[in-house]
């Protein structure tokens, strides 16, 4: 039995394998995309607990990403994820906010992840 | 010489067993011929017992013949008893000359026995210096044989002496692959065959205490504690910093001597002049136990004192380097100390992590001047698939490599693993004596688990894995 499926959507490979890595070695169930447009069509046909979200992407950012799948009838439990390696303007973060969804600075520490989804879990 | 000054009185006294003492058996011997005489005087006159007054009367022999057979004393009781025999049996003739024979008898069995008896002396003077002589004459041949032999030992020694310090370099030589904890005990071993010490020990100081570290008996270290008060040699060793020895002057005293306790002791000394470790000699053949043992003993710890000053100073410098030159891959010494920190890493911050490790098979069969060639094509390839991150490392025995992806999981490892076999096979390479065999790899690997709390626990399970591998 699974702690939960996760979604993690970043352009760099070797965060989403980083995130994969650590989330699988606490018995989560990890779904990795590298690129955005391809991660809609993922998410619209499963259904994840939490969906992390780079916020800055070439094709798309994280915050149209958010809400182009909000659009999507997603399962209202599913909880959002923003990564972000950049200070975020106010506009940003009170849209983040209303798409309810948290923040995680990048880099991060898996620890920290695997922490900040299982609280979000509970 | 004390012969020379006996006098009358006491030759008679002294005895016949002694040299110079009477001899009864003049008496009788006497008396027989006088009996021999005289029966030979009645036989022939038996109306005459005087012979008829031969002018040289029979009785002469015997005048003649005992004092110079036997001496002074022996002659003039022959003299007495030949003189009697003639007075008593010419007493009838009432000669004047009746008394004039005996008197003549006594005289001239006295000169005649005075110079045998000064014969005798002057004989048993000669007999005497001889038998000093002789006896010197032993005791110089004696002597002779002990200088023979003492000349045949220095020679022995001087060339033992040449041969001893030209094995000891041999041995010294071969040292050259043990570790500083091998090279102690090999200290020992040295001692035994050099100066045929039986029984011997090396000791250290830890925090005050001594510990025997080794006996010469057996190889394995044993860390006993060991009271060094009550052993005054090694104890005085120790104080001094120098080579002590018991003072022994016979062979029974080294047999009185506690076995327990060392004969011979001496130090260790590290490259800044401390007490590194001590050795003692508990027993030793009393021939060995000589100047040139001493010598010997002392040299031999001053040697190994730099072999393994050396040996230390050579093997932290080898770990400082933590790549290998020839490879260009890291230390297996650093293997286990990164990957401690690794597995730290993974249990703290959840950090994925991966070891893969990878067995050259049936590496003895390659020939060796092969061997570092094909590990060299090996390491090239692991670490052509391999990420910058990722560590290839030796592992402990030649021809293992192991591997350490930190942010990876073993399912992802693997992949790589695979790719780098099947790389490697596709080379088609057969090394090994036997032709046709082709390169065998084997390999297992493992990730960090949730919960894992030792490192030499997730590194065995790892191993357990590969050996179940390769036997099978």
């Amino acid at each position: 039995m699974k702690n939960g499926t996760i979604f993690v959507l970043d352009d760099t490979e070797a965060i989403t394998m980083l995130a994969r890595s650590a989330l699988t070695m606490y018995n989560f169930e990890v779904t990795e995309c590298n690129n955005p447009i391809a991660a809609l069509e993922i998410v619209r046909s499963n259904i994840f607990d939490v969906i992390l979200v780079d916020i800055m992407m070439p094709e798309m950012d994280g915050i149209t990403f958010l809400k182009t799948i909000k659009e999507f009838p997603v399962d209202p439990k599913t909880r959002f994820v923003v990564l972000s390696s950049k200070k975020l303007t106010p506009g940003e973060e009170k849209e983040i906010f209303g798409l309810g969804a948290v923040m995680l600075s990048k880099p991060f520490i898996p620890r920290v992840l695997v922490e900040k989804i299982t609280e979000l879990l509970q | 010489m004390k012969e020379s000054s006996i006098g009358f009185l006491d030759r008679l006294f002294s005895g016949s067993n002694s040299r110079s003492g009477f001899k009864f058996r003049a008496i009788p011997e006497t008396l027989f011929f006088l009996a021999i005489c005289i029966l030979i005087n009645y036989l022939l006159f038996p109306k005459d017992m005087g012979f008829l007054k031969m002018p040289l009367h029979p009785f002469w022999i015997i005048i003649i013949l005992i004092p110079i057979r036997y001496g002074l004393v022996e002659g003039l009781i022959s003299a007495l008893l030949a003189g009697g025999c003639y007075y008593l049996f010419s007493i009838n003739l009432a000669s004047d000359y009746s008394l004039t024979y005996p008197l003549l008898f006594i005289l001239t069995s006295g000169i005649l026995g005075q110079n045998r008896d000064v014969l005798d002396r002057r004989f048993y003077r000669l007999e005497d210096r001889l038998q000093i002589i002789s006896g010197r004459l032993e005791d110089y041949k004696k002597k002779e044989a002990a200088y023979l032999d003492t000349l045949g030992h220095f020679e022995h020694t001087i060339a033992a002496q040449f041969s001893d310090a030209m094995d000891m370099f041999k041995e010294l030589a071969i040292s050259k692959k043990m570790s500083p904890q091998e090279m102690k005990y090999y200290l020992l071993e040295i001692i035994k065959k050099f100066l045929g010490a039986d029984n011997c020990a090396y000791f250290e100081m830890i925090d005050n205490s001594c510990y025997k570290i080794y006996d010469g008996a057996l190889k394995e270290q044993l860390r006993e504690v060991y009271s060094i008060e009550e052993d005054i040699i090694l104890m005085e060793a120790y104080r001094t910093k120098k080579f002590a020895y018991l003072h022994l002057s016979t062979e029974q005293d080294m047999e009185q001597y506690d076995k327990y306790k060392c004969l011979l002791a001496g130090c260790l000394f590290n490259s800044e002049g401390e007490i590194m470790g001590l050795v003692g000699i508990k027993s030793l053949p009393f021939a060995s136990f000589n100047a040139h043992s001493f010598k010997l003993f002392s040299s031999l710890l001053e040697f190994w004192s730099g072999a393994i000053n050396a040996k230390i100073i050579l093997e932290k410098t080898w770990e400082k380097n933590i790549v290998d030159e020839v490879f260009h891959i890291y230390k297996y010494n650093y293997f286990t100390r990164r990957i401690e920190q690794e597995f730290e890493r993974a249990r703290e911050f959840a950090i994925p992590l991966s070891v893969t490790l990878i067995c050259l098979t049936d590496l003895p069969d390659i020939p060796e001047e092969k061997s570092s060639e094909i590990m060299a094509f090996l390491i090239n390839i692991i670490k052509k698939f391999t990420k910058e991150l990722d560590m290839v490392c030796h592992y402990r025995d030649p021809g293992m490599i192991a591997i350490i992806q930190p942010f990876q999981l073993y399912a992802d490892a693997e992949k790589q693993i695979k790719t780098i076999i099947t790389e490697t096979e596709s080379y088609k390479l057969t090394p090994y004596r036997e032709k046709d065999k082709p390169l065998a790899l084997v390999y297992a690997g493992k990730d960090f688990q949730v919960g894992m709390e030792s490192c030499t626990d997730f590194i065995q399970s790892i191993e357990k894995e590969l050996n179940g591998k390769i036997t099978s």
